[in-house]
């Protein structure tokens, strides 16, 4: 059984002796730590955790769209039969109450405040697929300036999650005269996971166009026909509204539904790099990044809420449409074995001369480096070590073989010779070929290898870690 | 233990060899679990033999898992690569798939690899070479006797290759390819064995391919070569496999 991953802190905990989180702190309470819901770690495998964490600006509807969820999830079974929910904690049962108050009332949840989020728990259990929902409601102040180091404690959750909840309101960009487009959010996630250390290659950014109530019959945002049929005949619409009849689908099929929201997506993709300002440069620069964008358009109150009242027989537009992306797009980040194979031979100096611990920590940021040294199976420093700094005392001979042998078929190499590797071409014809990154220190190669690249006294280490980026997209992206 | 079924297939056995096949039906085979190189029962010597002499592959994992020392390092290892070269398996032709196999070796350090393979290894003597040679010379060799030996890796590479380059050489052979050419007692390099009489405790069995060194002796009249000076110079043909008795 894998080891749960703690929701709060996002290390990993021995839970058997306790499932306080031994770094994070209650916000009610500071002197108790936060604890993590009993079914959270004895349901793990069963119930996968299916981590949503929101990113948008200020007041474009990101907590409404997580009240709206959190009520359509609870009201589903009115739709697809056999689906049930269950709050974890106490924390989520109170704010999900305060949701649903608010919405019987006629008011608009509570911005979320500037402070690190504390995750609701949901179970949701159904034929669409079993999870525990972990929503991090990330406050929208924090995306409007460049980011700051003082900014990173809001943003850790952006660790756990693979999938973003990537929210933006077009009237509220229009309105605001667009001092603020699209690919400035963009430009601040890229920024908050440099901050984190983290790689944003391979990650999904679920584009919600959120209020799509306001822009869906406006002539002058152009929404194609397709999507504008699929907004207004969402079969879930009217999943919270008790008022209203709904049938049950009996025969829906996940895998059809999602051939469906990506023909929207793929229109709605070509509409923001037409229409929207900025929307060219964000899929570009999302492109150039390796991460993926799937894009939604929802309403989560269905109608401008009146005198800032939300109703709580609203129909709901597309609420599910992020949930179900984040659901198919839900397979773990896993983390990357990196093994960093050094020439240790007689000649290999030129290796050691280098910034090789510069190298172990770019190469850290993509998964657990361990690293060895040729012609020895047993480990030179283990995950979490540096590399040596020094060649060996007694010459290794240059042989990676009985190394490579030893690893799984996921596992990522970057091997540094500073000459031929007589053992290297018994695994050209093998997935080795894509997964092993050689760097031939001096003039030229010293032997044929798909991904190769020759380093030269001087040269500059980014060289490396930029080719094994594209290594590390391919082999993920798999 | 796992058992291979020696089919005749298609080929046309001379009665007599036929029925020596047909009274030995079976192979009782292991995996020497070290390196993961297949072995074969030989009931005249009772015990297990490598189905082919020791290849660079099996010596690198030896380099690999022991601690580096001064005797088995790099230059070692580059000493033997010079004397016979290193072609990968599966590129390996008939021209050159000797050199798949470690040779320039000196019997001290053949010992030493055996006594990493773990407690039962050890050279064979001359009378238990020449045993195996004896029983497996009258065998048809078996084309797809080395797919059932279940091999992963490199190992099966190898095993593969070596049947398949032999099918090549034996195709237009009318003497016929025999398992003792599957198991390149003869056609491949000359083999270490024990020798209690000569002076240096050591002699050589079997024949190597003309291609890699020329020479007149076969293995048929079961005499060793008796090479001199063999604890101080390397002799490139010379290599070796092991046997394993519990």
């Amino acid at each position: 059984m894998p080891q749960p991953k703690c929701p709060f802190c996002f290390d990993k905990h021995e839970f058997k002796k306790s499932r306080k989180c031994p770094h994070t702190f209650r916000k009610d309470n500071h002197e108790e730590n936060e604890e993590v819901p009993r079914q959270f770690i004895e349901q793990y495998n069963r119930v996968p955790p299916l981590s949503l964490v929101t990113m948008g600006f200020k007041q474009h509807g990101k907590t409404t769209y997580l009240a709206a969820l959190t009520m359509v999830l609870e009201d589903l079974y009115r739709i697809l039969p056999g689906t049930t929910y269950q709050l974890l904690d106490q924390y989520t049962v109170e704010t999900v109450a305060e949701m649903r108050q608010q919405a019987i009332d006629g008011k608009l949840p509570n911005p979320s405040e500037i402070a690190v989020p504390r995750p609701l728990f949901i179970n949701v259990y159904g034929g669409h697929g079993t999870n525990c929902l972990v929503l991090y409601d990330v406050a929208g102040e924090i995306y409007h300036s460049v980011f700051k180091s003082s900014n990173d404690q809001y943003i850790q959750s952006l660790k756990a999650v693979k999938n973003v909840l990537f929210m933006v309101s077009l009237k509220d960009l229009e309105e605001g005269g667009y001092r603020l487009r699209i690919n400035d959010l963009l430009l601040r996630y890229i920024e908050g996971m440099q901050h984190l250390q983290m790689p944003v290659a391979n990650h999904n950014l679920i584009v919600v166009f959120t209020k799509g109530d306001k822009i869906i019959n406006q002539v002058e945002y152009g929404l194609p026909d397709k999507v504008r049929e699929h907004f207004l005949h969402d079969p879930f619409q009217n999943a919270t509204r008790l008022d209203s009849p709904v049938n049950f689908l009996t025969n829906f099929h996940l895998d059809n539904y999602m051939a469906e929201l990506q023909d929207v997506s793929d229109q709605l993709k070509d509409f923001t790099r037409r229409v929207v300002p900025g929307g060219g440069a964000f899929i570009d620069l999302a492109e150039l990044n390796h991460i993926g964008l799937f894009f939604t358009i929802t309403s989560a109150t269905g109608k401008d809420p009146v005198n800032n009242r939300l109703q709580e027989q609203a129909t709901r537009y597309c609420v599910l449409d992020p949930y179900f992306w984040a659901l198919r797009l839900n397979e773990p980040l896993a983390v990357s074995e990196i093994h960093l194979i050094l020439d240790g031979s007689e000649k290999s100096d030129s290796i050691y001369a280098e910034k090789l611990l510069a190298l172990y920590e770019e190469l850290s940021i993509y998964g657990e480096v361990t690293t060895h040294y040729m012609g020895q199976s047993r480990l030179v420093s283990v995950a979490g070590q540096a590399p040596p700094a020094i060649k060996p005392r007694v010459p290794h001979p240059r042989l990676v073989g009985p190394i490579l042998e030893e690893f799984d078929d996921k596992s990522l190499v970057v091997a540094l010779s500073a000459g031929k590797i007589p053992d290297l071409q018994d695994f050209a014809n093998s997935t080795w070929r894509e997964r092993l990154q050689l760097v031939a220190f001096g003039e030229e190669e010293y032997q044929p290898w798909q991904n190769q690249i020759v380093f030269r006294k001087g040269d500059d280490l980014a060289l490396v870690t930029d080719q094994f980026r594209q290594l590390f997209v391919t082999e993920s992206s798999v | 233990m796992p058992w291979l079924l020696i089919n005749s297939g298609s080929y046309l056995l001379p009665n007599l060899l036929f029925e020596r096949l047909m009274d030995m039906d079976t192979l009782e085979t292991r995996i020497d679990k070290k390196t993961g190189f297949p072995m074969v029962w030989v009931e005249d010597i009772r015990a297990y033999i490598h189905w082919l002499p020791v290849t660079k592959v099996q010596i690198e994992y030896f380099l690999c898992d022991t601690p580096v020392n001064k005797d088995y390092n790099e230059s070692w290892y580059n000493e033997l690569i010079d004397l016979n070269g290193r072609v990968s398996p599966k590129q390996a032709k008939k021209k050159d798939y000797w050199q798949l196999f470690l040779t320039g070796i000196k019997p001290e350090e053949a010992q030493y690899f055996a006594e990493w393979c773990g407690e039962g290894y050890r050279l064979p003597t001359v009378e238990e070479w020449n045993k195996t040679y004896r029983i497996f010379k009258d065998m048809a060799a078996v084309e797809t006797l080395p797919s059932q030996f279940h091999l992963t890796g490199r190992a099966s590479a190898i095993v593969e290759k070596i049947n398949e380059i032999g099918i090549e050489r034996f195709r237009n052979n009318p003497a016929g390819r025999m398992i003792v050419d599957q198991m390149v007692m003869r056609y491949g390099v000359m083999e270490w064995v024990e020798v209690a009489k000569s002076t240096y405790n050591w002699g050589g069995m079997g024949q190597t391919d003309a291609g890699f060194q020329s020479m007149i002796r076969t293995p048929e009249n079961g005499t060793p070569e008796i090479p001199r000076d063999v604890k101080e110079i390397r002799l490139r043909y010379y290599g070796f496999r092991l046997i394993y008795q519990e």
